[in-house]
């Protein structure tokens, strides 16, 4: 613990857009396709993450720097004294607002979290876009969800009275 | 049933709220069976694991009636209102562009494989690409979504569930039916178990609404090969008798028989057809003649909660490693016969549990020898009554035959009367010695409903002293109700009786900011070998029960165990906790830590 602060060792990771990121190894860590990768040995100067874009990368580091295991972050006597429950409760409310984004960015979240296997956040991202679709009718989500109904008239009513059970 | 009869005609009754004191009066005086199962099966429930999405009612099923789902028609009544933020702001920050469909299959599985069955399987008709989402989305059934629609028919409710399973083009994952009766639909129940078996059905939680208790469950079920997991409850399950045939779960790893009727003859076959079997829970189950006996070579965790069996016997359990019982009522005995790697044991209660290791009948004060010690034993949960002697000399009797415990949980138990032999007198503990665990094993102890009693706090001080190990003790936080405590300042004291040998303790350093504390913190108590600075013991906010003995853990210089932390923890006792493998202690969660520091008097 006494060495924590100098011995941390720093990972860069990279996005598509040549931004690069410095950060803590048990950080990128979160990650498990990440660690997977630290793990093996692939990781020893820079990690590119293609396909997420800077902005979308510098959200997940902000999340995984917030869930990082707290043991030993504030030395151990801070830690210690602090009651995980209110740790979680903590978390909550900072997961309610960091998902405060627009659709685009949340389904970039869902799709970084999902590549990168970060399995908190996919619940986070998933678990708001259910929320948020959930107990609204068909026409509100497919607004929502910005899709074209592309059945015909007679395919629609084919599927509906097949599935008369989740209709009715 | 019984109530009915005479209490009829008592005349008309003016508003609702009579009838209802009418009735809850007539609940209080004779409680029917029926309504004693109704208060049954929530709890039941209760111990089950989770449900994949939370069902829109939460506690009782029936009488919801609902208009949950406006997903029903295309058409929406309610005209989009303004109290939909989500929908409202979306329009502000669609560009246009068809998000959701650059996410790729899987993930878009992933999504509504979160949302309640019937609404998931509506997504079908958004569009085609949804419908081939949902085809490849692998289907969790939860009838409490498929109930809340379809109002009180019983048999519709039954088909919509083996209708859905019947239709889906995608895998079938888990079932979870806890809300139907399937009293007089036995034939759609069967067609229902057949479609389930067919798609290879993993995870199955299976429970009858009573009446009757004893409907027999479908030997269909036997087929259900591909199950990992499987909860049954009130059903009468008559095991076939034959072990000849293949078995019939081979992949089966948790099973629950919950206020099931089981033969005793039948559950060594039942367990013959689990290879694999690695969790066996029965709660509120009967079996008969009923004496529970356990032979599996691969069982991990036996629960038996709350059942009516007049023993239980591990007999051959070579990779045992947790044993949990809950019982009420009549003493029966334990016995654990062959048990090579059990590491957790609880709740053992001492007034109700006759424990008997290895053929070897545990007695208070009697000399234990090896063959009834349990080595492995890590983890020990037991109740017991410190004002009775002859329990309190069973503890430590039950110490001596587990030489490497680490953690002990005492649940004390409230008293009625003081019994005349009552153990409050200093030299009861210190005529009993120690032994194996407290010399070179026990770092734990846990304190769970603590009242601060004379004879309570002579057995904490006895393993503070005794306990050359000992690095914390800890005080589960309870109601303040019950134990009635006052806000304000710390009430009652270790006396001061067991005070050991020279030292000093700081005691007014001891800070507890807006603690509520029962129980006691020694101030000026006298420990031997050291001063205790206090300074680092802070307890703030919230309330707790407990004592903090930090001046009288003695010895301390010559155990070189400079440090005893003292820890608040809460109770994180759940029957799926209790499970769970990877929670490392099932009767308590130590919350935080402060430090009592020794330091050696020079």
């Amino acid at each position: 613990m006494a060495t924590r602060e100098a011995g941390k060792k720093m990972i860069m990771l990279k996005s598509p857009d040549g931004m690069e990121f410095e950060v803590e190894e048990a950080v990128a860590m979160e990650s498990q396709t990440i660690r997977k990768m630290i793990e093996d040995d692939c990781a020893d100067t820079a990690i590119l993450i293609p396909n997420i874009n800077s902005k979308i990368l510098s959200r997940v580091i902000e999340y995984c720097n917030k869930h990082v295991p707290t043991t030993g972050a504030t030395g151990a006597a801070a830690s210690d004294t602090v009651a995980p429950a209110a740790l979680a409760e903590d978390l909550k409310i900072w997961d309610a607002e960091f998902i405060k984004v627009n659709r685009a960015t949340r389904f970039d979240l869902i799709q970084a979290a999902s590549y990168l296997n970060i399995k908190g956040l996919l619940d986070l991202t998933s678990q708001t876009t259910i929320d948020t679709i959930s107990d609204n009718s068909l026409e509100e989500i497919r607004s929502f969800l910005s899709t074209k109904n592309d059945y015909l008239p007679e395919e629609e009513q084919t599927i509906r009275r097949e599935n008369q059970w989740a209709f009715q | 049933m019984d109530a009915a009869a005479g209490e009829g005609g008592g005349g008309g009754f003016a508003n609702y709220a009579e009838i209802a004191a009418h009735f809850n009066n007539l609940a209080l005086a004779v409680l029917s069976a029926q309504d004693r199962i109704d208060s049954i099966v929530p709890y039941l429930i209760s111990l089950l694991p989770p449900p994949f999405v939370p069902a829109p009612d939460a506690d009782d099923s029936s009488n919801s009636d609902d208009d949950h789902f406006s997903l029903t028609s295309s058409d929406s009544e309610d005209g989009v209102a303004d109290d939909r933020p989500a929908a409202a702001q979306t329009a502000q920050d669609d560009d246009g562009r068809d998000h959701i469909s650059r996410l790729p299959d899987d993930l878009l599985s992933n999504i509504i494989s979160r949302l309640p069955t019937n609404e998931a399987a509506r997504t079908m008709v958004l569009s085609t690409r949804w419908r081939c989402v949902w085809a490849a989305t692998p289907l969790l059934v939860d009838d409490a979504h498929l109930r809340a629609a379809d109002g009180l028919c019983e048999l519709r409710a039954v088909r919509a569930v083996s209708r859905c399973v019947a239709a889906h083009p995608g895998p079938v994952l888990a079932a979870r039916v806890t809300r139907l009766s399937f009293d007089q639909h036995e034939y759609a129940l069967q067609q229902l178990i057949a479609n389930l078996a067919a798609r290879n059905i993993q995870d199955l939680i299976l429970f009858n609404r009573p009446w009757p208790l004893d409907l027999p469950l479908p030997g269909d079920i036997l087929s259900c090969a591909s199950l990992t997991r499987l909860y049954i409850g009130l059903w009468r399950w008559r095991f076939p008798d034959t072990t000849a045939n293949s078995p019939a779960f081979p992949n089966l790893q948790e099973l629950g028989l919950f206020h099931t009727i089981i033969e005793d003859r039948e559950v060594d076959p039942l367990l013959a057809h689990c290879p694999k079997l690695k969790i066996l829970s029965f709660a509120m189950a009967y079996s008969f003649p009923s004496c529970l006996r356990i032979r599996s070579r691969s069982l991990r965790i036996v629960v038996e909660w709350l059942c009516s069996v007049d023993e239980v016997i591990i007999e051959d359990a070579p990779c045992l490693e947790r044993l949990f019982f809950e019982s009420f009522a009549d003493r029966r005995p334990v016995k654990i016969v062959h048990a090579p790697r059990l590491e957790v044991l609880g709740f053992l209660d001492l007034q109700l549990h006759a424990l008997e290791i290895g053929g070897i009948v545990i007695r208070a004060g009697m000399n234990v020898r090896a063959s009834a010690m349990l080595p492995s034993l890590k983890i020990l949960a037991v109740k017991v009554q410190f004002s009775h002697a002859t329990e309190a000399k069973m503890l430590h009797t039950l110490l001596r035959c587990f030489p490497h415990l680490q953690t002990l949980h005492v649940m004390f138990q409230s008293i009625g009367s003081r019994s005349p032999d009552s153990v409050d007198r200093a030299d009861f503990w210190q005529s009993l010695g120690t032994c194996d665990c407290l010399e070179s094993h026990l770092e734990t102890l846990v304190l769970h409903g603590f009242q601060g009693l004379e004879c309570e706090q002579l057995f904490v001080s006895y393993i503070l002293e005794k306990g050359k190990v000992l690095k914390t003790l800890s005080v589960v936080c309870v109601d303040i109700e019950d134990v009635g405590v006052e806000e304000g300042p710390i009430s009652g004291s270790v006396d001061e009786s067991n005070v050991s040998s020279g030292g000093r303790s700081s005691g007014d350093d001891v800070v507890m900011e807006g603690g509520l504390m029962s129980g006691s913190v020694d101030e000026g108590d006298i420990s031997s070998g050291g001063s205790s600075s206090s300074d680092d013991v802070v307890t703030e906010g919230g309330p707790m029960s407990g004592s903090i003995g930090e001046a009288n853990a003695p010895s301390v210089g010559s155990s070189g165990n400079d440090m005893i932390y003292f820890c608040p923890a809460a109770s994180c006792w759940s029957f799926q906790n209790a499970i769970d493998l990877s929670v490392e202690d099932p009767f308590c969660v130590l919350l935080r830590q402060a430090r009592i520091t020794y330091v050696a008097a020079e």
